[in-house]
């Protein structure tokens, strides 16, 4: 036991279920109840799941778009300033502020900046990488799929401000929807 | 048992087009535009008619040929979410047999279009001579004709198997088929296709040569296909054929491809430009110096921004390329934008001092437009409007983007 001898916070109530389809049904009823923090867990990606889980469109294109932008200012003002005002030479007879010869490492500097913000972004808003957290059963990354409500008390220590939240009605709301099997996940490993 | 929902619901065939004798009769008073606005301006000037001919005659060869290219392209690649609409393009090039007709006039006034065909004249010139064992009428007609009848042929052969399929017979010989077939084609449009912007385009000022010429036409053709293909579907949708089949995922998928060759023609066209700028060489930059000088300037400019920048930054955003109204709308734009592009591309070397746009040329190109649509209708009138057996048929019409 732990040295405290604290019981380890439950993290929250799993539900497994065996295909996609009765997954992404199970997951748009969770959606309209009244738990409102739940995942899935999927060994592959499942089309439709995202409407069913009820999630909001992924911010990363505007990550991309923003830090593209910045990638062409940056591109051009750094030329401009190279070229045309800290060393100025003439070659090839162009004129010191030669947009043409400038446009290619604008491009490619857009496109650094998008790639590697784009890569960043999905990393920041998957909150990855997650190296605290462990997988709570390895069939999710096999053959089964997973809709794991989120116990809302998990992260708060002051009991008062604890909201009702019950596993056993969680646990049997999972089962009235299908899951073949139910588990309660907690903190430091799982135990049925 | 994962898409026992997706089997369970029937796809219904919308069928044919149903006859309407509006659209017959504006195609056909188009035609009549057309044909009246070619002898008035030539009337006025010869070469002003042909130009306005030679402008419209590549304008919808590109189109129908590029549409080729794509149906080409989805049987090659065998792609799924195209089906419900593969078959509008397979329409467009029912207007490949009239490109024979409108190359034929170009034969005619090939003498009023292109320098090179004034033989003593061009036997004075050091630098058109060199290029006379290439630049000459026998040679032109005979590759051009080559190039179009192999069109022809291999439309007749991929779309037939396509339309064949809707018979109910068996699926997999058409698919091998048309696979080994489109492969072949492809070989066979990047020659014919960058041979036909040469011959018909480039050498409309003999002195000057691009090796990025060809994909630079191709590009612009491709990107306007693409808008006349949402303008279709989308009005096809609108009027009912397509209403079931068709969905916002599908419209965003022509949207993003339309996207993408918008960007393809800027990279294309600015590729060609920054190269002769930084080269400098005296026979490539007497084609831009003409085109930003004698009244050019602002048309080189709007063009870049109006066939760039705008359909980019109209397209950029998701929920415009999931909209109807802004894919139809900026498709229209563009259609508009290929006519300029075209434009700038031959008349500097018919007119000097600065561009001449008379009604007459637009006329001209309503007139092709027309037969286009005839075309096009008539083909849809006679064959199903989506390729019914398609296998990947019942997978698309549920197409479903992340």
């Amino acid at each position: 036991m732990h040295k405290e001898n604290k019981v380890p916070a439950l993290s929250g109530v799993v539900g497994f279920f065996d295909d996609p389809q009765s997954l992404t049904e199970a997951a748009a009823k969770v959606r309209d109840s009244s738990y409102k923090q739940f995942d899935c867990f999927t060994p592959y990606a499942v089309h439709g799941l995202e409407h069913a889980q009820g999630l909001p469109r992924s911010k990363v294109p505007y990550v991309t778009g923003i830090f593209a932008f910045t990638g062409t200012a940056t591109a051009f003002a750094w030329q401009y300033a190279a070229s045309a005002t800290w060393w100025p030479h003439i070659i090839g007879g162009k004129p010191m502020n030669s947009l043409p010869a400038f446009v290619p490492i604008i491009f490619e500097l857009s496109v650094l900046f998008g790639g590697i913000a784009t890569f960043l972004g999905m990393l920041a808003f998957n909150r990855l990488p997650n190296l605290s957290k462990r997988s709570f059963d390895p069939s999710i990354t096999n053959n089964r799929f997973a809709i794991m409500i989120d116990n809302p008390n998990a992260e708060i220590e002051d009991e008062e401000e604890h909201v009702a939240f019950s596993p056993e009605q969680a646990e049997q709301f999972l089962k009235s929807l299908g899951a073949k099997d139910v588990r309660k996940v907690y903190n430091e490993g799982w135990f049925s | 048992m994962g898409n026992a929902h997706v089997m369970d619901q029937k796809i219904e065939n919308p069928g044919v087009l149903k006859g309407s004798g509006t659209l017959t009769a504006i195609f056909g008073a188009m035609v009549l535009i057309g044909v009246v606005s070619f002898f008035v301006l030539f009337g006025s000037n010869a070469s002003h008619a042909w130009s306005a001919l030679l402008r419209a005659h590549f304008y919808f060869l590109g189109v129908s040929i590029c549409a080729m290219f794509f149906v080409v392209i989805q049987w090659v690649t065998t792609s799924m979410w195209s089906a419900p609409v593969r078959r509008i393009a397979e329409a467009f090039t029912a207007y490949l047999p009239f490109v024979l007709v409108s190359t034929v006039l170009v034969f005619v006034g090939a003498h009023s279009l292109f320098e090179w065909t004034h033989v003593d004249h061009a036997k004075a010139d050091p630098v058109i001579a060199g290029k006379l064992g290439y630049l000459n009428m026998n040679f032109f007609v005979i590759r051009t004709l080559i190039a179009v009848f192999g069109w022809i042929l291999f439309a007749r052969k991929i779309v037939g198997g396509s339309l064949r399929s809707d018979t109910g017979v068996t699926y997999q010989p058409i698919f091998e088929g048309n696979r080994k077939f489109g492969v072949a084609f492809l070989a066979f449009f990047a020659i014919t296709f960058s041979m036909a912007a040469f011959d018909q385009l480039m050498s409309l000022d003999p002195h000057f040569f691009s090796t990025m010429f060809g994909v630079y036409t191709f590009a612009g053709s491709y990107q306007t296909f693409f808008a006349f293909f949402a303008i279709v579907v989308i009005m096809m949708k609108r009027a009912g054929y397509l209403g079931k089949l068709v969905n916002e995922n599908h419209i965003h998928d022509i949207a993003k491809l339309m996207f993408a060759f918008t960007v393809f023609w800027a990279y294309t066209g600015f590729s060609q430009y920054m190269l002769i700028w930084y080269a400098n060489l005296p026979e490539e930059t007497g084609y831009f110096l003409l085109r930003f000088n004698q009244g050019w300037e602002p048309w080189t400019i709007s063009l870049f921004v109006g066939k760039f920048f705008m359909p980019f930054f109209l397209l950029l955003p998701r929920g415009n390329k999931r909209s109807e109204e802004v894919v139809f709308l900026t498709a229209c734009w563009i259609v508009a934008m290929e006519y300029f592009d075209l434009n700038w591309m031959i008349q500097p070397q018919i007119f000097e001092n600065g561009p001449k746009i008379h009604w007459g040329d637009v006329g001209v190109w309503l007139g092709f437009l027309g037969v286009f649509g005839i075309l096009v209708s008539r083909f849809l009138k006679k064959n199903n409007v989506v390729a019914i057996k398609d296998p990947y048929l019942p997978d698309s019409v549920f197409h479903h983007h992340i």
